[in-house]
C-alpha cells in the first residue's frame, strides 16, 4: 500500500510559495521515485485557507512567521492544534530572533527553519525526516 | 558435467511425466472400456437364433399337439390346424437355415424337425386307416361285393324272407371282416406304435438338440462375462495403479514446490537480512566515519589551536621551523580525515556538488600559491598557464580544488627535479556553457602501464613500496576520479616511467552571467567590540577550554568555564554572560540541549544570551539541529582564532551567522536579481521559470506600492512588515544589497528611528527595487521571445 502525505505551504509572499511549493514537489517527485510515495502539496497565501483544508488529513505544514494583517505563525498554530493534533510543522522565517524557536515549538511547531539560501533544502531535509519517522 | 536441474525444469519435466500418464492411461482405458463396451452389447444384444428355434419348437409342439389330438377326437380342426402349421413351420425352419447359415446344427434340427412332421403324417394317416376299418360298414362292403357276384344273395338272404338268409354265411362274412379288422387294427396299431416311438425318437433327438444349443449358449454368455470381468478388473488395476502414480507424482511436484517456496522464503529472509546488514553496516560505517572525525577533529583543535597560538608568539627560528613542521603534519592529516569523510560520501551518494558562481582563474593561483611551500628544497618549478576568455563559470569551486590539489599534490610528491606545469584552456564556449581543459604535467617518476591501470583504484598505490616511500593513504586518485565522475567529466592519464605524467581533466561549466565574484578576505577584529565582554567557554575537553580560553583572554575577554550543559545553565543563572560558545557532544547534558534549556528560561535577560556552537559535527542536519535549538552562529572544528573572533564579533553585531554568504560584511553585497539562480532553483523549467518572474514582478510592484502609500501615512509597523516580507524574495534572487536595505528598514522602524531617516532608506531601496523589476521585465521579454 502506497504511503499517502499531504502537504500545506502557508506563506503570504506569493514569490517564495510558488518556489518553496515547486521546490518541494520536485524534492517529492524524485524521492518517491524511490520510496512508494504518494503525495499533495497545498500552497495557502492566506490562514483561512489553510484552516479550510486542514481536515483533510494535512500531515506536514510549513508555515511563515509573518502572515501580514498583525497575523503570526503562532495564531496559526492554535487554530492548527484545534484542528488537527496530528501534524508536524516548520516554522519558516526571516526573523531572527533564536527564542522564536522556542515560543513555536510550545505551540506546537516541530522545526524552525530561517529564510536563507539554504532554506529550501532545510525544508525538504525537515519533509524527507518526518515521512520517515510517520512510516 | 552434471548439471542440478533448476526448479523450473524440475517442473516441467513432471508435469510432462504426469501429462504422459494421464494420456497413456486415458487411452489404455478408452481401449479396455470400448472392448468391454461392445462385449456388453453384444452379450446384451437379444439371441434372435435362440428366439427364432423357440418359435420354431413351439410351432413343433402345436403341430404335434394338433395331431395327437387329431388322433384321439378324428376332429377335422385339429387336422386343419396340423397342416397350416406344418406348412408355417417348414417356412420358418428353412428361413432360419438361411439366415444362420453359418450354424450348420440348424441342419440337423431341420431334418429332425421334418422327420417328426413325417412321423405326425403317418401317425394320422395311420389313424384315418383305422378309422376306414370300421365293421359295420367292411361288412356291407363285403355284402355288396358279394351281391356284385351273388346278385345282392347276402341281403336277400338277410332282409328278404323271401329269401332266406343263410345264417352261416352271413355269420362267416362277418368273422371274416371281424378277422380283417382286427389284423388291419393290430397292423394299425403295431404301426401306430412304431411310429409314436419314432416320434419319441425324434422328439428325445430334438430335445437333445435345445439342450445342446442352451449349454452352448450358457458357455457362450460365460465366456462374454469372463471376458468382460477380466477387462473391467484389469481396467480397475490400470486405473487404480495409475492413480497412485499420478498421486505420487503430484506429491512429488508438491514437495518439489514446498521446498522451493520454502527455499525462496529463505533466500528471501537470507536477502534481507543481508540487505538489513549491509544497511546497518553503511550505517555503522557511516557513524563510525563521523564519530571517528568527530574524535580525531577534537584533539586536533588543540593541537592545530595551540600550535597557532606558539607560533604567535616569540620563537627562535629553529623553533619555528619545527613548529611549522608540527603545523603542516596537523594540515596533512587534517587532509586525510576530509579525505576518508569525501570518500564515504561518495560511496553513501551523499556528496552533492554545489553550484555557485566562482572564479576558476584565481581558484588554479590560489592553487599554486597553496602548493608553492611543497616544493621547498626540490629542483623543481611549478608552472602555470592560463588560456580562458570566460573566468566566471558555475560549479563547487571546493572539489575542483580538492581534484587539482590531489593531483597537484602527487604530481610534487613523485617529481624530483624539472618542473610541473598546471594548466587551464578553454575549449569551445557557447553563451550558456564552457568546456574547461585542465593539464597537469610533470617530470616525475611517471609509471607503467601495469600500474595506470590500477592507480585510480581506492586504496591502490602505483606499487606497494610506493606508500612506504612516499606515504599517502592512496585515497586521493581514487577519490579524484569520483570526483570528476560526479561533475561528469572526463580523466586522461598518459605516462611513462622515469620520463613523467600527463592527466588532462575535462569539465564543463555553466558560465555565470556575474561579472567578478568578491573575495573574502579576512578584516582586523574589531577589538573595541570584544573588550570587557564575558564569555561562557562550555566544552568537557579541558584543551580546548584552555584554548579557547587563551584566544579571548588575549583579547581581553572575561572567560567562565563549563564541562556540560548542567554547568553551563548554573553559570548562566548565576552570572552576567554576554556570549556562550557551546561544545555540543558533552556527558549529561550536550550542547543543543543546554540551548534550549537556555532559551526556556523566564528571565529575558538570560535567555536571550547568544550562543555559538563549536563542533566538529558539521553535516549538514547537525548544523539544522543547532539551528532549531535557537543558537546564533556556528564555527567548525579545528578553528582557526580568527574563525572564532570573526564570528563572536559577528554575533556582538546583531548579525546570524546562519545568514547567506552574500551577507558578509567584507563582500560588496549586490543588488542585481541572480536569475542563473531563479532558474536553478526553478530547476530550469522555462515555464515555472516565466511563472516565478511574473509573481515577482507582480508581488513586488504590489509590496512597493504598500510601501510607498504606509510611509506617506508613517505607518512605521507596516513598513516593517512588508519589509520583512520583501526580504525573502531578494534573498532568493541574491540581491542582497536590497534585501540589506530591506533589513535596515525593517530594523530603523522597529527601534522608532525618525521617519525622515526611514523615508530616506525606503526611497533610496524602491529605487534599487524598481531597477529590479524592469531587469525582471526584460528578462521575463527575453524569454518569452525566445
Amino acid at each position: 500500500m502506497s504511503k499517502r502525505i499531504n502537504i500545506s505551504v502557508l506563506d503570504d509572499n506569493p514569490f517564495f510559495n510558488n518556489l518553496a511549493s515547486f521546490r518541494i514537489n520536485n524534492f517529492l517527485e524524485e524521492y518517491s521515485q524511490n520510496n512508494t510515495l504518494d503525495y499533495r502539496i497545498m500552497s495557502f497565501l492566506h490562514p483561512e485557507d489553510l484552516y479550510q483544508n486542514l481536515g483533510s488529513g494535512t500531515n506536514i505544514i510549513l508555515l511563515d512567521y509573518y502572515l501580514g494583517d498583525s497575523t503570526t505563525a503562532i495564531d496559526v498554530l492554535k487554530k492548527i492544534s484545534e484542528k488537527n493534533k496530528d501534524c508536524s510543522i516548520a516554522i519558516v522565517t526571516q526573523k531572527d530572533d533564536p527564542k522564536l524557536s522556542f515560543i513555536t515549538r510550545s505551540y506546537g511547531a516541530s522545526a524552525f527553519i530561517p529564510k536563507d539560501d539554504k532554506t529550501l533544502e532545510r525544508a525538504c531535509y525537515f519533509i524527507e525526516k518526518t515521512i520517515t519517522k510517520r512510516f | 558435467m552434471i548439471r542440478k536441474l533448476s526448479f523450473i525444469n524440475k517442473i516441467y519435466i513432471i508435469i510432462a511425466i504426469i501429462a504422459m500418464i494421464i494420456l497413456a492411461v486415458s487411452m489404455f482405458t478408452y481401449s479396455k472400456f470400448s472392448n468391454t463396451l461392445s462385449i456388453l452389447t453384444e452379450t446384451t444384444k437379444p439371441d434372435y437364433e435362440s428366439i427364432r428355434i423357440q418359435t420354431v419348437l413351439n410351432r413343433l409342439n402345436k403341430i404335434d399337439n394338433n395331431a395327437k389330438s387329431y388322433v384321439i377326437t378324428q376332429s377335422k380342426d385339429y387336422l386343419k390346424n396340423f397342416k397350416s402349421n406344418v406348412k408355417e413351420l417348414k417356412l420358418k425352419s428353412k428361413k432360419i437355415i438361411t439366415d444362420f447359415s453359418s450354424n450348420t446344427n440348424l441342419l440337423v434340427l431341420d431334418t429332425l424337425i421334418n422327420n417328426k412332421i413325417n412321423v405326425l403324417n403317418q401317425l394320422i394317416l395311420t389313424q384315418d386307416l383305422k378309422e376306414n376299418t370300421d365293421g359295420l360298414s367292411n361288412i356291407i362292403r363285403e355284402i355288396n361285393s358279394n351281391n356284385k357276384s351273388d346278385k345282392n344273395k347276402i341281403w336277400n338272404k338277410i332282409f328278404h324272407s323271401k329269401n332266406k338268409v343263410n345264417k352261416d354265411e352271413v355269420e362267416r362274412i362277418v368273422n371274416n371282416v371281424k378277422n380283417n379288422e382286427t389284423l388291419i387294427k393290430d397292423t394299425l396299431i403295431t404301426h401306430e406304435i412304431k411310429l409314436l416311438s419314432e416320434d419319441k425318437n425324434i422328439s428325445n433327438k430334438i430335445t437333445d438338440f435345445i439342450s445342446r444349443f442352451e449349454i452352448k449358449e450358457k458357455e457362450k454368455l460365460l465366456n462374454n462375462a469372463s471376458a468382460n470381468s477380466y477387462a473391467i478388473e484389469s481396467s480397475r488395476v490400470i486405473l487404480i495403479s495409475s492413480s497412485i502414480l499420478i498421486l505420487i507424482m503430484l506429491i512429488i511436484l508438491m514437495i518439489i514446490i514446498i521446498r522451493y517456496v520454502n527455499s525462496n522464503k529463505s533466500y528471501k529472509l537470507a536477502l534481507q537480512k543481508e540487505k538489513e546488514y549491509a544497511e546497518k553496516l553503511a550505517r555503522t560505517k557511516e557513524q563510525f566515519l563521523a564519530t571517528m572525525s568527530h574524535e580525531i577533529r577534537t584533539p586536533m583543535n588543540a593541537v592545530t589551536g595551540f600550535i597557532e597560538q606558539i607560533a604567535l608568539g616569540p620563537l627562535n627560528e629553529e623553533q619555528r621551523s619545527q613548529i611549522e613542521i608540527v603545523q603542516k603534519s596537523s594540515e596533512d592529516l587534517l587532509y586525510i580525515i576530509n579525505d576518508i569523510l569525501s570518500l564515504s560520501k561518495i560511496e553513501s551518494g551523499k556528496l552533492k556538488l554545489e553550484k555557485t558562481s566562482f572564479n576558476i582563474t584565481e581558484t588554479i593561483h590560489d592553487l599554486k600559491n597553496s602548493t608553492t611551500s611543497l616544493l621547498r628544497n626540490k629542483p623543481v618549478t611549478l608552472n602555470v598557464n592560463i588560456d580562458t576568455k570566460n573566468d566566471i563559470v558555475i560549479g563547487d569551486p571546493y572539489r575542483i580544488k580538492q581534484i587539482l590539489l590531489n593531483l597537484l599534490g602527487n604530481a610534487i610528491k613523485f617529481t624530483h627535479k624539472g618542473s610541473i606545469t598546471l594548466s587551464l584552456k578553454e575549449l569551445k564556449p557557447n553563451i550558456d556553457k564552457t568546456n574547461m581543459l585542465f593539464k597537469i604535467t610533470d617530470t616525475g617518476i611517471g609509471m607503467t602501464p601495469e600500474q595506470l591501470d590500477k592507480v585510480f583504484n581506492t586504496y591502490e598505490q602505483g606499487e606497494t613500496k610506493t606508500e612506504r616511500a612516499y606515504g599517502g593513504t592512496g585515497l586521493g586518485l581514487s577519490i579524484t576520479k569520483r570526483l570528476i565522475d560526479l561533475h561528469d567529466g572526463s580523466l586522461t592519464v598518459k605516462s611513462k616511467k622515469n620520463e613523467g605524467t600527463t592527466i588532462e581533466i575535462l569539465i564543463s561549466y555553466p558560465i555565470s552571467k556575474k561579472a567578478e565574484i568578491p573575495t573574502e578576505k579576512q578584516q582586523p577584529v574589531n577589538k573595541k567590540l570584544l573588550q570587557d565582554k564575558t564569555i561562557l567557554i562550555v566544552d568537557d575537553e579541558p584543551f580546548n577550554r584552555q584554548l579557547l580560553e587563551a584566544i579571548l583572554n588575549k583579547k581581553n575577554i572575561h572567560t567562565l568555564t563549563a564541562t556540560n550543559g548542567i554547568e553551563a545553565i548554573e553559570q548562566v543563572n548565576n552570572y552576567h554572560i554576554d556570549l556562550i560558545l557551546m561544545d555540543n557532544y558533552m556527558p549529561q547534558m550536550n550542547g543543543t540541549e543546554a540551548s534550549i534549556k537556555i532559551r526556556e528560561l523566564k528571565d529575558d535577560t538570560k535567555n536571550n544570551i547568544p550562543i555559538i556552537v563549536i563542533s566538529a559535527a558539521v553535516e549538514n542536519n547537525d548544523v539544522s539541529n543547532y539551528m532549531s535549538a535557537g543558537v546564533n552562529g556556528f564555527i567548525a572544528k579545528p578553528f582557526k582564532e580568527l574563525d572564532v573572533l570573526y564570528k563572536i564579533e559577528q554575533v556582538f553585531e546583531g548579525k546570524n551567522s546562519f545568514e547567506p554568504k552574500g551577507k558578509h560584511k567584507n563582500e560588496k553585497p549586490s543588488n542585481k536579481i541572480d536569475f542563473d539562480n531563479l532558474k536553478k532553483l526553478c530547476n530550469n523549467d522555462q515555464d515555472f521559470y516565466t511563472d516565478m518572474l511574473n509573481t515577482f514582478i507582480e508581488s513586488t510592484s504590489e509590496s512597493s506600492l504598500a510601501l510607498k502609500k504606509k510611509l506617506a501615512r508613517k505607518d512605521t509597523e507596516s513598513i516593517a512588515k512588508i519589509a520583512h516580507k520583501m526580504k525573502a524574495t531578494f534573498g532568493h534572487l541574491e540581491a542582497f544589497g536590497i534585501m540589506n536595505n530591506l533589513s535596515a528598514i525593517e530594523k530603523n522602524c522597529k527601534i522608532d528611528k525618525p521617519i525622515h531617516i526611514i523615508k530616506v532608506l525606503v526611497d533610496d531601496t524602491l529605487d534599487q527595487v524598481n531597477e529590479t523589476v524592469n531587469l525582471a521585465k526584460q528578462e521575463l521579454n527575453t524569454v518569452q521571445d525566445g
